[in-house]
Protein backbone atom coordinates (compact mmCIF):
# COMPACT_ATOMS: atom_id res chain seq x y z
CA UNK A 1 0.00 0.00 0.00
CA UNK A 2 1.40 3.37 -1.03
CA UNK A 3 0.04 6.01 1.34
CA UNK A 4 1.62 9.26 0.24
CA UNK A 5 2.94 10.94 -2.86
CA UNK A 6 6.36 11.14 -1.21
CA UNK A 7 6.32 7.42 -0.67
CA UNK A 8 5.38 6.84 -4.30
CA UNK A 9 8.05 9.17 -5.68
CA UNK A 10 10.59 7.60 -3.32
CA UNK A 11 10.06 4.26 -5.06
CA UNK A 12 10.75 5.57 -8.55
CA UNK A 13 13.97 5.84 -10.53
CA UNK A 14 12.88 8.40 -13.09
CA UNK A 15 14.69 7.26 -16.20
CA UNK A 16 15.91 8.65 -19.51
CA UNK A 17 18.01 6.18 -21.49
CA UNK A 18 17.10 7.41 -24.95
CA UNK A 19 19.88 6.92 -27.46
CA UNK A 20 21.13 10.30 -28.59
CA UNK A 21 19.21 12.38 -26.06
CA UNK A 22 20.69 15.87 -26.31
CA UNK A 23 22.16 17.83 -23.45
CA UNK A 24 19.29 20.26 -23.74
CA UNK A 25 16.75 17.44 -23.49
CA UNK A 26 18.49 15.98 -20.45
CA UNK A 27 18.65 19.39 -18.78
CA UNK A 28 14.90 19.81 -19.30
CA UNK A 29 14.27 16.25 -18.09
CA UNK A 30 16.22 16.86 -14.88
CA UNK A 31 14.70 20.27 -14.19
CA UNK A 32 11.21 18.88 -14.67
CA UNK A 33 11.86 15.76 -12.59
CA UNK A 34 13.66 17.15 -9.55
CA UNK A 35 10.61 18.83 -7.93
CA UNK A 36 8.80 15.48 -7.84
CA UNK A 37 11.24 14.08 -5.29
CA UNK A 38 11.99 10.83 -7.09
CA UNK A 39 14.42 8.45 -5.43
CA UNK A 40 16.86 8.79 -8.30
CA UNK A 41 17.27 9.95 -11.86
CA UNK A 42 18.74 7.24 -14.07
CA UNK A 43 20.79 8.29 -17.12
CA UNK A 44 23.33 7.07 -19.65
CA UNK A 45 26.99 7.68 -18.75
CA UNK A 46 27.71 10.37 -21.36
CA UNK A 47 25.02 12.64 -19.87
CA UNK A 48 25.94 12.38 -16.19
CA UNK A 49 27.97 15.57 -16.24
CA UNK A 50 24.99 17.46 -17.63
CA UNK A 51 22.79 16.33 -14.73
CA UNK A 52 25.20 16.78 -11.83
CA UNK A 53 25.02 20.59 -11.53
CA UNK A 54 21.22 20.48 -11.75
CA UNK A 55 20.94 17.90 -8.98
CA UNK A 56 23.45 19.62 -6.69
CA UNK A 57 21.72 20.13 -3.36
CA UNK A 58 18.56 18.24 -4.30
CA UNK A 59 17.65 15.09 -2.42
CA UNK A 60 17.24 13.10 -5.62
CA UNK A 61 20.13 10.74 -6.30
CA UNK A 62 21.89 10.21 -9.61
CA UNK A 63 22.13 6.73 -11.12
CA UNK A 64 24.02 5.77 -14.26
CA UNK A 65 24.08 2.61 -16.33
CA UNK A 66 27.16 0.48 -16.96
CA UNK A 67 27.62 -1.81 -19.97
CA UNK A 68 24.16 -0.78 -21.08
CA UNK A 69 22.21 -2.26 -22.77
CA UNK A 70 23.88 -5.53 -23.80
CA UNK A 71 26.25 -6.27 -20.91
CA UNK A 72 28.77 -7.75 -23.35
CA UNK A 73 31.91 -6.40 -21.73
CA UNK A 74 34.74 -7.97 -19.79
CA UNK A 75 34.42 -7.56 -15.99
CA UNK A 76 37.42 -5.24 -15.78
CA UNK A 77 35.92 -2.95 -18.42
CA UNK A 78 32.65 -2.78 -16.50
CA UNK A 79 34.60 -1.95 -13.34
CA UNK A 80 36.51 0.76 -15.18
CA UNK A 81 33.31 2.37 -16.43
CA UNK A 82 31.68 2.18 -12.99
CA UNK A 83 34.78 3.64 -11.33
CA UNK A 84 34.81 6.60 -13.72
CA UNK A 85 31.15 7.29 -13.01
CA UNK A 86 31.68 7.12 -9.26
CA UNK A 87 34.61 9.53 -9.59
CA UNK A 88 32.30 11.93 -11.41
CA UNK A 89 29.88 11.82 -8.48
CA UNK A 90 27.21 9.28 -9.37
CA UNK A 91 25.35 7.82 -6.36
CA UNK A 92 24.09 4.58 -7.88
CA UNK A 93 25.23 2.21 -10.63
CA UNK A 94 22.87 0.05 -12.72
CA UNK A 95 25.11 -2.56 -14.35
CA UNK A 96 24.04 -5.14 -16.92
CA UNK A 97 25.36 -8.68 -16.53
CA UNK A 98 26.73 -10.59 -19.52
CA UNK A 99 23.38 -11.97 -20.61
CA UNK A 100 24.85 -14.70 -22.80
CA UNK A 101 26.87 -16.04 -19.87
CA UNK A 102 23.76 -15.82 -17.71
CA UNK A 103 21.76 -17.81 -20.26
CA UNK A 104 24.33 -20.59 -20.22
CA UNK A 105 24.35 -20.60 -16.38
CA UNK A 106 27.95 -19.42 -16.11
CA UNK A 107 27.25 -18.22 -12.59
CA UNK A 108 30.90 -17.82 -11.67
CA UNK A 109 31.26 -15.28 -14.48
CA UNK A 110 28.21 -13.36 -13.26
CA UNK A 111 29.38 -13.34 -9.65
CA UNK A 112 32.90 -12.33 -10.71
CA UNK A 113 31.76 -9.40 -12.86
CA UNK A 114 29.40 -8.13 -10.18
CA UNK A 115 32.15 -8.42 -7.56
CA UNK A 116 34.56 -6.52 -9.84
CA UNK A 117 32.11 -3.63 -10.08
CA UNK A 118 31.23 -3.82 -6.38
CA UNK A 119 34.87 -3.24 -5.52
CA UNK A 120 34.75 0.21 -7.11
CA UNK A 121 31.15 1.04 -6.10
CA UNK A 122 31.79 1.31 -2.39
CA UNK A 123 28.87 1.91 0.01
CA UNK A 124 27.02 4.18 0.52
CA UNK A 125 26.88 4.07 -3.25
CA UNK A 126 24.33 1.53 -4.41
CA UNK A 127 24.93 -1.24 -6.92
CA UNK A 128 21.95 -2.48 -8.93
CA UNK A 129 22.49 -5.50 -11.17
CA UNK A 130 20.32 -5.99 -14.26
CA UNK A 131 19.79 -9.67 -15.10
CA UNK A 132 17.44 -9.33 -18.13
CA UNK A 133 14.81 -11.77 -16.90
CA UNK A 134 12.85 -11.82 -20.20
CA UNK A 135 15.64 -13.87 -21.84
CA UNK A 136 16.12 -16.25 -18.90
CA UNK A 137 14.30 -19.43 -17.96
CA UNK A 138 12.44 -19.57 -14.65
CA UNK A 139 15.21 -21.72 -13.19
CA UNK A 140 17.92 -19.33 -14.35
CA UNK A 141 16.23 -16.25 -12.88
CA UNK A 142 16.84 -17.54 -9.37
CA UNK A 143 20.34 -18.81 -10.10
CA UNK A 144 21.52 -15.63 -11.78
CA UNK A 145 19.83 -13.43 -9.17
CA UNK A 146 21.62 -15.30 -6.39
CA UNK A 147 24.94 -15.02 -8.23
CA UNK A 148 24.41 -11.26 -8.49
CA UNK A 149 23.62 -11.16 -4.78
CA UNK A 150 26.75 -13.16 -4.00
CA UNK A 151 28.80 -10.70 -6.04
CA UNK A 152 27.55 -7.84 -3.88
CA UNK A 153 24.41 -6.45 -5.53
CA UNK A 154 22.31 -4.18 -3.32
CA UNK A 155 19.37 -4.57 -5.68
CA UNK A 156 18.69 -6.97 -8.51
CA UNK A 157 16.95 -5.34 -11.45
CA UNK A 158 14.59 -7.22 -13.73
CA UNK A 159 15.36 -5.86 -17.19
CA UNK A 160 17.08 -3.19 -19.25
CA UNK A 161 13.78 -2.31 -20.90
CA UNK A 162 15.79 -1.69 -24.09
CA UNK A 163 13.10 -1.84 -26.74
CA UNK A 164 15.18 -2.66 -29.86
CA UNK A 165 15.95 -6.09 -28.38
CA UNK A 166 12.29 -6.93 -28.88
CA UNK A 167 11.97 -8.61 -25.50
CA UNK A 168 8.79 -8.59 -23.43
CA UNK A 169 8.06 -6.16 -20.62
CA UNK A 170 8.77 -7.04 -17.00
CA UNK A 171 5.84 -8.68 -15.22
CA UNK A 172 4.78 -8.82 -11.58
CA UNK A 173 5.37 -12.56 -11.84
CA UNK A 174 9.05 -11.87 -12.64
CA UNK A 175 9.30 -9.82 -9.46
CA UNK A 176 7.52 -12.46 -7.36
CA UNK A 177 9.86 -15.13 -8.68
CA UNK A 178 12.93 -13.07 -7.91
CA UNK A 179 11.61 -12.16 -4.46
CA UNK A 180 11.13 -15.83 -3.64
CA UNK A 181 14.77 -16.60 -4.48
CA UNK A 182 16.69 -13.64 -3.05
CA UNK A 183 17.54 -12.83 0.54
CA UNK A 184 15.08 -10.39 2.15
CA UNK A 185 17.85 -7.82 2.54
CA UNK A 186 18.42 -7.62 -1.24
CA UNK A 187 16.22 -5.09 -2.97
CA UNK A 188 14.45 -5.61 -6.28
CA UNK A 189 14.15 -2.96 -8.95
CA UNK A 190 11.37 -3.65 -11.43
CA UNK A 191 12.03 -2.04 -14.81
CA UNK A 192 11.01 -2.49 -18.42
CA UNK A 193 7.66 -1.37 -19.76
CA UNK A 194 6.20 0.02 -16.52
CA UNK A 195 4.07 2.91 -17.68
CA UNK A 196 1.12 3.24 -15.29
CA UNK A 197 0.36 3.58 -11.58
CA UNK A 198 -1.51 0.30 -11.62
CA UNK A 199 1.52 -1.51 -13.07
CA UNK A 200 3.78 0.10 -10.48
CA UNK A 201 1.48 -0.93 -7.64
CA UNK A 202 1.48 -4.48 -8.99
CA UNK A 203 5.26 -4.57 -8.96
CA UNK A 204 5.44 -3.24 -5.42
CA UNK A 205 2.82 -5.73 -4.22
CA UNK A 206 4.93 -8.48 -5.80
CA UNK A 207 8.00 -7.39 -3.85
CA UNK A 208 9.72 -4.59 -5.78
CA UNK A 209 11.48 -2.05 -3.59
CA UNK A 210 12.29 0.26 -6.49
CA UNK A 211 10.70 0.84 -9.89
CA UNK A 212 12.42 2.21 -12.96
CA UNK A 213 10.18 4.20 -15.29
CA UNK A 214 10.59 6.77 -18.02
CA UNK A 215 7.07 7.97 -17.21
CA UNK A 216 7.58 8.68 -13.51
CA UNK A 217 6.02 12.12 -13.74
CA UNK A 218 2.89 10.77 -15.43
CA UNK A 219 2.63 8.05 -12.79
CA UNK A 220 2.77 10.59 -9.95
CA UNK A 221 0.24 12.77 -11.77
CA UNK A 222 -2.01 9.72 -12.13
CA UNK A 223 -1.75 9.24 -8.37
CA UNK A 224 -2.72 12.89 -7.81
CA UNK A 225 -5.73 12.53 -10.11
CA UNK A 226 -6.85 9.44 -8.29
CA UNK A 227 -6.55 11.24 -4.96
CA UNK A 228 -8.43 14.26 -6.29
CA UNK A 229 -11.25 12.01 -7.50
CA UNK A 230 -11.50 10.09 -4.23
CA UNK A 231 -9.61 11.72 -1.34
CA UNK A 232 -10.36 8.79 0.96
CA UNK A 233 -8.51 6.42 -1.33
CA UNK A 234 -4.80 6.06 -0.86
CA UNK B 1 11.98 -1.17 -66.12
CA UNK B 2 14.92 -0.71 -63.68
CA UNK B 3 17.96 -2.89 -64.25
CA UNK B 4 18.12 -5.93 -61.94
CA UNK B 5 20.46 -5.51 -59.00
CA UNK B 6 23.32 -8.01 -59.00
CA UNK B 7 23.56 -10.23 -55.91
CA UNK B 8 26.31 -9.27 -53.49
CA UNK B 9 29.53 -11.28 -53.45
CA UNK B 10 30.75 -12.75 -50.16
CA UNK B 11 33.64 -10.28 -50.01
CA UNK B 12 31.13 -7.41 -50.16
CA UNK B 13 29.42 -8.65 -46.99
CA UNK B 14 30.28 -8.55 -43.30
CA UNK B 15 28.72 -10.25 -40.28
CA UNK B 16 26.84 -7.96 -37.91
CA UNK B 17 25.63 -9.13 -34.48
CA UNK B 18 21.86 -9.38 -34.21
CA UNK B 19 21.36 -12.27 -31.78
CA UNK B 20 19.89 -11.31 -28.41
CA UNK B 21 21.98 -12.57 -25.49
CA UNK B 22 23.75 -15.35 -27.42
CA UNK B 23 25.45 -18.11 -25.48
CA UNK B 24 28.96 -19.23 -26.37
CA UNK B 25 27.53 -22.21 -28.23
CA UNK B 26 25.21 -20.00 -30.26
CA UNK B 27 28.04 -17.59 -31.00
CA UNK B 28 30.29 -20.40 -32.14
CA UNK B 29 27.60 -21.74 -34.43
CA UNK B 30 26.95 -18.28 -35.88
CA UNK B 31 30.63 -17.55 -36.46
CA UNK B 32 31.16 -20.90 -38.21
CA UNK B 33 28.20 -20.09 -40.45
CA UNK B 34 29.71 -16.71 -41.25
CA UNK B 35 33.07 -18.27 -42.10
CA UNK B 36 31.35 -20.63 -44.48
CA UNK B 37 29.76 -17.69 -46.29
CA UNK B 38 33.18 -16.26 -47.15
CA UNK B 39 32.55 -12.86 -45.54
CA UNK B 40 35.14 -10.11 -45.42
CA UNK B 41 34.77 -9.22 -41.75
CA UNK B 42 32.92 -10.14 -38.61
CA UNK B 43 31.88 -7.58 -36.00
CA UNK B 44 31.47 -8.71 -32.40
CA UNK B 45 30.66 -7.16 -29.05
CA UNK B 46 33.84 -6.65 -27.03
CA UNK B 47 33.46 -9.53 -24.57
CA UNK B 48 33.19 -11.92 -27.53
CA UNK B 49 36.48 -10.97 -29.19
CA UNK B 50 38.48 -13.85 -27.64
CA UNK B 51 35.97 -16.44 -28.85
CA UNK B 52 35.78 -14.91 -32.33
CA UNK B 53 39.58 -14.73 -32.53
CA UNK B 54 39.91 -18.39 -31.54
CA UNK B 55 37.31 -19.54 -34.03
CA UNK B 56 38.40 -17.41 -36.96
CA UNK B 57 42.13 -17.89 -36.41
CA UNK B 58 44.53 -16.11 -38.74
CA UNK B 59 42.07 -16.27 -41.64
CA UNK B 60 41.15 -13.55 -44.10
CA UNK B 61 38.09 -12.59 -42.04
CA UNK B 62 38.80 -9.48 -39.98
CA UNK B 63 37.54 -9.54 -36.37
CA UNK B 64 36.05 -6.12 -35.69
CA UNK B 65 35.42 -5.16 -32.05
CA UNK B 66 32.44 -2.92 -31.42
CA UNK B 67 33.21 -0.05 -29.04
CA UNK B 68 30.56 2.00 -27.20
CA UNK B 69 27.94 0.33 -29.35
CA UNK B 70 25.07 0.41 -29.87
CA UNK B 71 24.26 3.63 -28.01
CA UNK B 72 27.51 5.60 -28.29
CA UNK B 73 26.90 6.67 -24.70
CA UNK B 74 30.11 5.66 -22.94
CA UNK B 75 32.55 8.23 -21.62
CA UNK B 76 35.79 8.68 -23.55
CA UNK B 77 37.79 6.97 -20.80
CA UNK B 78 35.49 3.93 -20.72
CA UNK B 79 35.63 3.65 -24.52
CA UNK B 80 39.40 3.59 -24.35
CA UNK B 81 39.40 0.89 -21.68
CA UNK B 82 36.97 -1.18 -23.74
CA UNK B 83 39.01 -0.72 -26.94
CA UNK B 84 42.36 -1.49 -25.27
CA UNK B 85 40.97 -4.72 -23.91
CA UNK B 86 39.48 -5.71 -27.27
CA UNK B 87 42.80 -5.14 -29.05
CA UNK B 88 44.64 -7.11 -26.37
CA UNK B 89 42.12 -9.91 -26.91
CA UNK B 90 42.96 -10.06 -30.61
CA UNK B 91 40.66 -7.67 -32.48
CA UNK B 92 41.92 -6.68 -35.92
CA UNK B 93 39.87 -3.49 -36.15
CA UNK B 94 37.75 -1.22 -33.95
CA UNK B 95 34.26 0.05 -34.82
CA UNK B 96 33.44 2.94 -32.51
CA UNK B 97 29.97 4.38 -32.11
CA UNK B 98 30.16 8.16 -32.21
CA UNK B 99 28.44 10.00 -29.34
CA UNK B 100 25.08 10.96 -30.91
CA UNK B 101 24.07 13.05 -27.90
CA UNK B 102 26.94 15.44 -28.55
CA UNK B 103 26.06 15.65 -32.23
CA UNK B 104 22.40 16.36 -31.43
CA UNK B 105 23.51 18.92 -28.83
CA UNK B 106 25.27 20.97 -31.52
CA UNK B 107 28.71 19.76 -30.38
CA UNK B 108 29.96 17.74 -33.31
CA UNK B 109 33.46 19.05 -32.60
CA UNK B 110 33.49 17.41 -29.16
CA UNK B 111 32.17 14.16 -30.62
CA UNK B 112 35.01 14.22 -33.16
CA UNK B 113 37.59 15.05 -30.46
CA UNK B 114 36.41 12.00 -28.54
CA UNK B 115 37.50 9.81 -31.45
CA UNK B 116 41.10 11.07 -31.49
CA UNK B 117 42.41 8.92 -28.57
CA UNK B 118 40.88 5.87 -30.23
CA UNK B 119 42.57 6.79 -33.51
CA UNK B 120 45.89 6.85 -31.67
CA UNK B 121 45.16 3.58 -29.91
CA UNK B 122 44.27 1.84 -33.16
CA UNK B 123 47.49 2.93 -34.87
CA UNK B 124 48.21 0.62 -37.77
CA UNK B 125 44.74 -0.94 -37.66
CA UNK B 126 41.48 0.17 -39.19
CA UNK B 127 39.42 2.58 -37.12
CA UNK B 128 35.80 2.42 -38.14
CA UNK B 129 33.25 4.95 -36.93
CA UNK B 130 29.56 4.17 -36.61
CA UNK B 131 27.68 7.33 -37.58
CA UNK B 132 24.06 6.82 -36.35
CA UNK B 133 22.58 8.00 -39.63
CA UNK B 134 19.07 6.71 -38.91
CA UNK B 135 18.98 8.64 -35.64
CA UNK B 136 20.71 11.80 -36.81
CA UNK B 137 18.83 12.20 -40.08
CA UNK B 138 19.85 13.65 -43.44
CA UNK B 139 21.29 16.87 -42.01
CA UNK B 140 23.42 15.84 -39.04
CA UNK B 141 24.14 12.29 -40.24
CA UNK B 142 26.40 13.07 -43.20
CA UNK B 143 28.07 15.84 -41.21
CA UNK B 144 28.94 13.39 -38.43
CA UNK B 145 30.38 11.06 -41.09
CA UNK B 146 32.57 13.88 -42.42
CA UNK B 147 33.65 14.65 -38.85
CA UNK B 148 34.66 11.04 -38.37
CA UNK B 149 36.89 11.25 -41.45
CA UNK B 150 38.46 14.42 -40.02
CA UNK B 151 39.24 12.43 -36.86
CA UNK B 152 41.12 9.87 -38.93
CA UNK B 153 38.52 7.15 -39.48
CA UNK B 154 39.51 4.60 -42.11
CA UNK B 155 36.02 3.20 -42.57
CA UNK B 156 32.53 4.60 -41.96
CA UNK B 157 29.58 2.49 -40.85
CA UNK B 158 26.07 3.85 -41.14
CA UNK B 159 24.24 2.57 -38.01
CA UNK B 160 24.87 0.54 -34.85
CA UNK B 161 23.54 -2.94 -34.21
CA UNK B 162 20.01 -3.20 -32.80
CA UNK B 163 19.18 0.48 -33.29
CA UNK B 164 18.64 2.07 -36.68
CA UNK B 165 17.95 0.64 -40.12
CA UNK B 166 20.14 1.60 -43.06
CA UNK B 167 18.56 2.82 -46.30
CA UNK B 168 20.00 3.49 -49.77
CA UNK B 169 19.21 7.18 -49.20
CA UNK B 170 21.45 7.28 -46.10
CA UNK B 171 24.27 5.61 -48.01
CA UNK B 172 23.95 7.95 -50.98
CA UNK B 173 23.91 11.03 -48.72
CA UNK B 174 27.11 10.01 -46.96
CA UNK B 175 28.79 9.07 -50.22
CA UNK B 176 27.98 12.51 -51.61
CA UNK B 177 29.35 14.19 -48.49
CA UNK B 178 32.62 12.26 -48.07
CA UNK B 179 33.48 11.50 -51.69
CA UNK B 180 34.34 8.30 -53.53
CA UNK B 181 37.59 7.34 -51.79
CA UNK B 182 36.19 6.64 -48.31
CA UNK B 183 35.33 3.03 -47.45
CA UNK B 184 31.66 2.92 -46.47
CA UNK B 185 29.92 -0.06 -44.88
CA UNK B 186 26.10 -0.04 -44.83
CA UNK B 187 25.09 -1.36 -41.42
CA UNK B 188 21.97 -1.65 -39.31
CA UNK B 189 18.91 -3.81 -39.78
CA UNK B 190 20.07 -5.74 -42.86
CA UNK B 191 18.66 -9.18 -42.20
CA UNK B 192 19.59 -11.00 -45.41
CA UNK B 193 22.23 -10.74 -48.15
CA UNK B 194 19.38 -10.25 -50.61
CA UNK B 195 18.93 -6.71 -49.25
CA UNK B 196 22.54 -5.76 -49.98
CA UNK B 197 22.23 -4.95 -53.69
CA UNK B 198 20.48 -1.56 -53.47
CA UNK B 199 22.86 -0.46 -50.71
CA UNK B 200 25.89 -1.33 -52.82
CA UNK B 201 24.32 0.43 -55.77
CA UNK B 202 23.78 3.54 -53.62
CA UNK B 203 27.49 3.74 -52.88
CA UNK B 204 28.35 1.30 -50.09
CA UNK B 205 31.55 -0.70 -50.49
CA UNK B 206 30.25 -3.43 -48.22
CA UNK B 207 27.08 -4.35 -46.36
CA UNK B 208 26.89 -5.70 -42.80
CA UNK B 209 24.31 -8.48 -42.62
CA UNK B 210 22.84 -9.83 -39.38
CA UNK B 211 24.36 -13.10 -38.14
CA UNK B 212 20.98 -14.74 -37.96
CA UNK B 213 20.87 -14.79 -41.77
CA UNK B 214 23.69 -17.32 -41.59
CA UNK B 215 22.96 -19.14 -38.33
CA UNK B 216 19.32 -18.85 -37.22
CA UNK B 217 18.53 -19.56 -33.62
CA UNK B 218 15.38 -20.21 -31.63
CA UNK B 219 14.85 -17.55 -28.98
CA UNK B 220 14.00 -18.84 -25.51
Amino acid sequence: MIDTEEELAGLIDQTNLEMGASEQEITAFCERSVPFGFRALCLLPNLVEVALPILGGASVRLAACVSFPLGLDRPEVKAHEAGELCDLGVDEIDMVVHTGRAREADLRWVEREVAAVRRVVAPPRLLKVIIEIPVLTVELVGMVGIAAEAGGADLVKTSTGYKPLGIRATSAEDVRLLRSRLSPSTGIKAAGGIRTLEQLEGMVAAGATRVGASRGIEIVEEWRSRRAGDPSRP
Amino acid sequence: MPAPVAPARGDQLEGWPDLVAPTGTELSSAIRGLEGAGLAALAVDPAEVPLARDLVGPSAIAVVALVAAPLGAMTVGARLAQAERALADGADELAVAMDPSLVRSGQLGRAVEGLIPLRRLAAGRNLRVICHLALLGPGLGPESAAGAIDAGADVLMTNPHFDGVVTPEQVAAVRRRVGPAVVLVASGGVTTPALAGPLLLAGANRVAVGWSAFAPRVHP
